[in-house]
């Protein structure tokens, strides 16, 4: 791909990338709703229907260009890249194992498929409008009474 | 019992990505939203052209859309496509007199200069199924609007021809008209040649 570098009467300089990688770090609030699959047992199944809201904490942009020697110009072009909202929020069914104690600790491993994105001009680069995640969590009950 | 629980994210992935590549010498066609028929006008060096014929329309295709050719004291510039109807290979040559460029980055010359194609300084042939003609041009203009010399990492990569042409001609005495004519081509050694 070509990236525009500058452009002044009739000269125009572009360089030459082989790839952008934006990377975006959210903290998000999840509302999810979970079904259990089959009564307790230490390792059980269940399915989840959730959404999760998420702002956008920090972005950073790394393009690799196709000579080594335009690297000092990677933060000038990468200041170019739009960052994504700030804001956006997903959709998502999940199917997970849950490991543990009905009323104890537990590890959940769920895969998120599918994911839709549900503010679709949120993005930047791409448009996302569906696709497919992994979580891992650790659960811990704090409290009871 | 009411519980309070507390969940600890361990890994949260979610990918999404696209891939492209490209090539100065690829076409990329953008049609317009006003003549479907042609590329829109563009300054990236998008290697289209197209122009209406009467009511035919002249595009470029998939091999080289231009070349230029400086030869004594002429400089050609040519546009190779294709013409719907009844005809395959069209050629549209502007013939520039007294123009010479050295090289392929000389024609920057042209930036934003209009040539005035009934003029003497002109001549225009139009090629068809393999007979070339030079038209009889009642009036008509060339406009190169931006030439610019293109660098890809610091290096000299191509001059960007764009601009617009128009004329009303006689072909074997009959009246004809090429309109809304728009080019957007790469010229570099690949398709510059001075002898």
């Amino acid at each position: 791909m070509y990236l525009l570098l500058s452009s002044e009467g009739t000269t125009t300089e572009f360089l030459k990338a082989t790839s952008i990688k934006q990377n975006s770090y959210y903290l998000g609030i999840p509302v999810e709703f979970r079904f259990y699959n089959t009564d307790y047992h230490f390792i059980r199944s269940y399915t989840k229907l959730g959404a999760v809201f998420n702002y956008r904490v920090s972005t950073s942009t790394n393009i690799d260009f196709t000579d080594y020697r335009m690297d000092v110009y990677e933060k000038e072009m990468a200041a170019q890249v739009d960052k994504p909202n700030s804001f956006n929020a997903m959709g998502y069914a999940c199917f997970g194992l849950r490991a543990g104690r009905e009323n104890g600790p537990s590890l959940n491993i769920e895969l998120q498929c599918p994911a839709f994105v549900i503010t679709p001009d949120s993005s930047s680069l791409t448009k996302p409008n569906t696709g497919a995640g992994l979580q891992i969590t650790l659960q811990f009950p704090i409290g009871s009474k | 019992m009411k519980k309070l629980i507390l969940i600890i994210p361990a890994v949260v992935l979610f990918i999404s990505g696209c891939s492209s590549s490209d090539n100065l010498d690829n076409s990329v066609y953008i049609y317009d939203e006003e003549y479907t028929d042609l590329p829109v006008y563009t300054e990236w060096g998008y290697n289209t052209f197209g122009a209406y014929l009467d009511r035919d329309v002249f595009i470029s295709g998939s091999s080289i859309p231009a070349k230029v050719f400086s030869t004594g004291n002429t400089t050609t510039f040519a546009l190779y496509g294709t013409l719907t109807g009844d005809y395959n290979q069209m050629i549209l040559k502007f013939i520039l007199e007294g123009y010479k460029p050295a090289e392929y980055k000389d024609l920057v010359s042209l930036n934003d200069s209009t040539i005035n194609l009934a003029g003497s300084l002109c001549k225009v042939c139009l090629t068809l199924n393999g007979e070339e003609d030079t038209l009889h041009i009642l009036n008509g203009e060339l406009y190169f609007k931006r030439v610019q010399h293109l660098y890809v990492d610091k290096q000299s990569a191509e001059t960007i021809m764009s601009g617009y042409f128009q004329l009303q001609m006689l072909i074997d005495g009959t009246p004809s008209t090429i309109s809304h004519g728009r080019f957007d081509v790469g010229i570099s050694y690949d398709n510059f040649y001075a002898y």
